[in-house]
């Protein structure tokens, strides 16, 4: 993709410059944020409640405290309880050594009372594909790179079926690839409904969506070298959180320069939930199942696909 | 198969009764007086290069009546028999007087010597011409080729597009935005013809140049407002660019080597006044003088950045009454990556036309065309990995037009059109290791006809109208997947699918009709002053898809459906045209008053590219758009040129966006005003310049903002809520003649000149627009959000070409 874009920039031939600029916001009343993502695993669940604030405000946002948050299995009726032990807005649930939270193929309700508001969401824990094997694709020195270098794909297979829908996260070196443009989603085995790519192995964009560039450097490093550890989770988020997270990347990539002839209008991303009365609400609630697989780059798992 | 869209509804069947019945009505009450009548008629052409001129006029001074050249040049007077003083005139070239004689009917072709070759025993014309005051045409704006050359062109390109935004009531989103926008109309509600063949996609480079190349155009009109009967199927404007036909007298190269293009046109007598051709092609060269820098670099050397441009007219006249034209247009722009990925897009365009004279008053035009546009995408490194997407629209018209020169007092013109498109939305194949998943939209058809009427009625000296009357029809046509879709949830967000059956193939799965009535008047006041108004309606059968602040040139067109209702336009406009010193100096206010309906827009998140359900992520919503149009144009002189201002306004409504409150569109600018002036200092040098200043467009602030998994997401409320600052720009340009004459006097074959234009001349950071953004570095709750601001281009631009003609 860096190519694409350094690509853009010569063919644009433009003279396309930037400044940052001072813009006066109007002041918004804050409201209730919910930012709950769960998923089947050993690890303690965390549901973290705070409010919206100023666009340019980049403080602590103000926790939502002394809220009841609770997730209910609709199925069998199991009680999750969230609780705020250190009153900073995060409200956790910590399973048992061998428990994992949820069921695959139940549905869950997250109830939050708060102030006498009562906000509402549903999800469902859909089945998650497990990753077959990570390989890291070798590459010679090129304008781009300082260096030969190496790219990661990830093999895993869409479940069979249209409509599955999955977040796939990488962590490098236990770093997790946390910038807007690295929000890697699939629909089915490629990116989108209505143009299915049903039951393959995900197709080479999402696949190889694990690796970083420096996009500000060129030449520049390999996104891995020898020794590095990449881990990628698998998650089978729903449809709505599919939704959700492509809302984002596209509100928050925001691409510089002559890309911005082609931007769409900021707009807000959607939310599932509901509260009482008028009172607003934001965020998501998500349940998913995880497959997971970490590796560190060696020998064994260097591949070379693309003959001389 | 399936016939029933041959079969015409009631409906159509009896407007073409009553369609008809006024022909036959309109023919039959002319022929009673025709006996002590007699028509002058003939082709007004150019006499250096036999070229037909287009808006000449021809004066029976006896009767300070007369008419104009249609566009093919051809005109029809029918009066009392006697003897006539007949001036033909026509900007830039001598007038020529004649008296004729007219005691049955005569043909008289008349070849006007152009303003520069100054014979001793003929004045050119002092008097300017007055067109702009007496013709009954208003929200009309022209230039000729030779005007359009003197502006100020982005680095130094000659630009027809471009320079029409120039004038009143047009504007762009944006340097290097694809398209234009008319009196608050979006890009895709403009009809683009070339040759009567409609153009998909104007621009290359994304919006940086445009397609036509300037040495194969005649004459360029674009129709705002008051548009003629003729003409249909979009909502805003419609731009008639036609080809120049070749010199009928001898060969021509003309060329020229310019900082992105290299031109070349070859034109010339195929048979002496019979028949000629011109032959035009423009390529780019970045790409060629970038080869020798990439050539080492590994993963550069296969990038490639080229468009080009070949455009090719032939015509013959077969006889006095008949002459056939054949053109065509081939255009494409390249973007390759590497030698496996990249994009590229294009229009083909082919025209086959007929002019035939029944008599000397009825003229007849058979138009037959052929467009293709199509646009295609590929990503992967390998067969085995590869994500290809290839799109296209084919369209295939039938056109029957008819001029009957009843009198003086009354131009009829009739007609009919049918145009079936086939639309190719995604041919797409993903493979991924080997595997290939094709997930190829279906093919869709579609059938457009239209019959119309108008006639252009001198009611007196201080009257005259135009009105006419097009009755429209729009086929939605199977095979493939018919959807139906549910109400969402809320206003504004992706509608369920209800239902999905199986459309036989040619089965008329939605049909829709429209009356679209056009009237124009102008009364004069005095001689140099008139009012105009006109109102018209417009309907648009086929939508274009595009989200994004400018257009794409994957943007897909989509059909009117059983989802997608046909979208309508009224217009009223006002006008008062005034000329001073003699008609040197030209004047008109106009204002205008539009709505809009079943406007197009997106759910948020729509996704519009290879979707078969892109219906369900569509809204359809009102528009509106009003506005006041000065213009100042001084035609003669070593100082010429003109000020235009346009104050405007354009709004939207769409249930699910804004709260469902009207909000400015993206293009909606208050204050436009250009200025463009030309000093001819010399034989050998003149100067021009350019002014341009528009406050700011609207664009979409952030309120607030909240985390979700580390991520920073802005909220919104409300949409193109904060405006951009004002955009202000100089342009200058020389022109350079190099000598015409030889030592001894005599010319020189090779005509010569150098042009050197500066863009931006004072280095503005025009804003285009403004993002917000978190910075690089600290995510989540500190992540440091701000605003940018960008600007396509931040400094000057110089360039130079050099043209030639032999």
């Amino acid at each position: 993709m860096k190519k694409v874009l350094y690509i853009i920039l010569i063919a644009a031939v433009t003279y396309a410059c930037e400044d940052t600029v001072e813009i006066d916001l109007e002041e918004q009343e804050p409201f209730m944020n919910v930012d709950a993502w769960l998923t089947h695993t050993n690890d303690t669940q965390q549901i973290r409640l705070t409010y919206t604030r100023p666009y340019f405000d980049n403080g602590k946002p103000q926790p939502a405290l002394n809220a009841t948050v609770s997730v209910v299995e609709i199925e069998t009726q199991t009680l999750y309880s969230f609780t705020d032990a250190d009153s900073d807005g995060f409200y956790t649930w910590i399973p048992a050594e061998t428990d994992t939270f949820g069921t695959i193929g139940s549905s869950y309700a997250l109830v939050i009372e708060h102030q006498g508001v009562t906000y509402e969401s549903f999800s469902t824990m859909n089945p998650v594909p497990p990753i077959d094997s990570i390989t890291f694709e070798y590459n010679k020195k090129d304008a781009f790179f300082e260096d030969d270098w190496y790219y990661a794909d990830f093999w895993a297979r869409d479940i069979e079926g249209p409509g599955n829908t999955y977040w796939i996260k990488a962590f490098k070196n236990g770093v997790y690839l946390n910038k807007p443009e690295e929000i890697n989603v699939a629909y089915d085995a490629s990116f989108s409904p209505g143009g299915e790519v049903d039951g393959l192995v995900f197709i080479q964009p999402i696949r190889t969506a694990i690796n970083r560039f420096e996009d500000d450097d060129t030449p520049a490093p390999s996104p891995y070298q020898q020794g590095d550890t990449l881990k990628v989770e698998l998650h089978s988020i729903t449809e709505e959180a599919w939704f959700f997270l492509s809302r984002v990347r596209d509100e928050t990539v925001r691409n510089p320069g002559f890309a911005q002839l082609f931007a769409n209008p900021l707009a807000n991303s959607p939310t599932n939930l509901v509260a009482s009365g008028d009172n607003r609400v934001t965020g998501f609630f998500s349940v998913a199942a995880v497959s997971a697989l970490e590796v560190e780059m060696n020998d064994d798992n260097i591949v070379d696909r693309i003959p001389e | 198969m399936n016939t029933s869209f041959l079969i015409p509804s009631k409906k159509l069947k009896i407007a073409l009764n009553k369609f008809f019945l006024l022909v036959l009505l309109v023919l039959s009450t002319s022929r009673s007086f025709a006996q002590e009548n007699a028509t002058l008629s003939g082709y007004v052409k150019d006499a250096n290069n036999g070229e037909t001129l287009i808006g000449a006029t021809v004066l029976i001074k006896e009767l300070s009546s007369g008419n104009i050249t249609n566009v093919y040049g051809f005109y029809s007077i029918t009066v009392p028999t006697g003897t006539y003083t007949v001036d033909y005139r026509y900007v830039g070239y001598q007038t020529i007087t004649k008296t004729i004689t007219l005691t049955s009917n005569r043909r008289v072709d008349v070849e006007l010597p152009s303003g520069e070759q100054q014979l001793q025993e003929v004045v050119v014309s002092a008097e300017a011409l007055d067109e702009n005051v007496s013709s009954v045409e208003m929200s009309t704006a022209e230039l000729d080729i030779e005007t359009i050359e003197k502006i100020p062109a982005f680095l130094g390109e000659v630009d027809v597009v471009k320079s029409l935004q120039l004038l009143p009531g047009v504007s762009s989103v944006g340097e290097g935005a694809s398209g234009f926008n008319v009196r608050g109309g979006s890009v895709g509600q403009n009809l683009i013809l070339l040759d009567e063949a409609p153009v998909y996609n104007s621009s290359h480079m994304f919006g940086f140049f445009s397609v036509f190349n300037p040495d194969a155009v005649k004459d360029v009109k674009l129709y705002k407002g008051g548009i003629p009967a003729e003409y249909g199927g979009r909502l805003s404007s419609i731009l008639d660019v036609r080809m120049k036909e070749g010199n009928m007298k001898k060969y021509e190269v003309n060329g020229g080597i310019g900082t992105i293009f290299s031109r070349f046109a070859v034109e010339g007598p195929l048979a002496k006044d019979k028949s000629s051709f011109i032959l035009a092609g423009r390529r780019s060269y970045i790409d060629v003088l970038a080869k020798p820098f990439l050539k080492n670099q590994d993963g550069l050397e296969d990038i490639g950045l080229r468009f080009y441009d070949l455009t090719f007219k032939t015509n013959y006249n077969i006889s006095d009454r008949d002459r056939v034209y054949l053109s065509g247009y081939l255009g494409r722009d390249v973007f390759a990556f590497d030698a496996n990925q990249g994009f590229d897009w294009g229009n083909k365009t082919a025209t086959l036309r007929w002019n035939h004279l029944f008599n000397d008053r009825i003229f007849s035009n058979t138009t037959l065309f052929v467009s293709d546009y199509d646009y295609s995408f590929q990503v992967g490194e390998t067969r085995d990995d590869l994500f290809s997407w290839k799109s296209r629209i084919f369209t295939y018209n039938f056109k029957e037009q008819f001029s009957y020169f009843i009198n003086t007092n009354n131009e009829l013109s009739f007609g009919a059109e049918a145009i079936l498109y086939r639309f190719k939305p995604a041919e797409v194949l993903g493979v991924s290791v080997g595997e290939e998943s094709d997930i190829s939209l279906a093919e869709r058809k579609s059938l457009e006809t239209a019959v119309y009427i108008g006639n252009d009625q001198k009611v007196n000296n201080k009257l005259s109208l135009q009105y006419g009357l097009r009755f429209s029809s729009f086929q939605y046509l199977g095979d493939g997947e018919v959807y139906e879709y549910g109400e969402p949830e809320q206003p504004g967000e992706r509608k369920p699918i209800a239902n999905v059956t199986q459309a036989d193939n040619w089965e008329t799965i939605q049909h829709y009709t429209n009356l679209e009535p056009r009237f124009s008047f102008r009364y004069s006041l005095n001689p140099t002053t008139s009012i105009k108004g006109s109102y018209n309606r417009m309907s648009q059968y086929i939508h274009l898809v595009s989200n994004t602040a400018a257009s794409l040139p994957t943007d897909v067109w989509t059909p009117s459906s059983n989802n997608i209702k046909p979208q309508l336009a009224d217009q009223v406009a006002l006008g008062v045209f005034k000329n001073f010193w003699n008609n040197k100096l030209e004047t008109s206010v106009e204002v205008y008053y539009k709505t809009m309906q079943n406007q197009i827009d997106y759910i948020d998140g729509a996704e519009i590219l290879i979707n078969r359900f892109l219906e369900g992520d569509l809204l359809a919503g009102d528009g509106r758009a009003y506005g006041a149009e000065f213009y100042l144009k001084k035609n003669s002189g070593k100082i010429n040129g003109w000020v235009s201002y346009t104050l405007a306004k354009t709004e939207r409504q769409v249930a699910g966006i804004n709260d469902g409150d009207w909000y400015p569109t993206r293009y909606d600018q208050t204050h436009n005003l250009k200025i463009s002036g030309n000093y001819d200092y010399s034989d050998r040098w003149s100067f021009a310049a350019n002014f341009t200043y528009i406050t700011g467009t609207p664009y979409t602030l952030p309120s607030y903002r909240y985390e979700v998994q580390g991520y920073t997401i802005p909220g919104v409320e409300g949409r193109n809520n904060g405006r951009i600052p004002d955009y202000h720009r100089l342009d200058l340009a020389a022109t350079w003649q190099m000598r015409k004459f030889k030592n001894d006097g005599s010319p020189k074959k090779l005509q010569d000149y150098w042009v050197f234009t500066i863009y931006n001349v004072y280095q503005r950071r025009n804003p285009f627009s403004i993002y917000f953004a978190q910075k690089d570095g600290a995510a989540g709750d500190q992540a440091l959000t701000e605003a940018t601001q960008v600007a396509i281009l931040g400094s000057f631009v110089p360039a130079v070409s050099y043209n030639f003609k032999f």
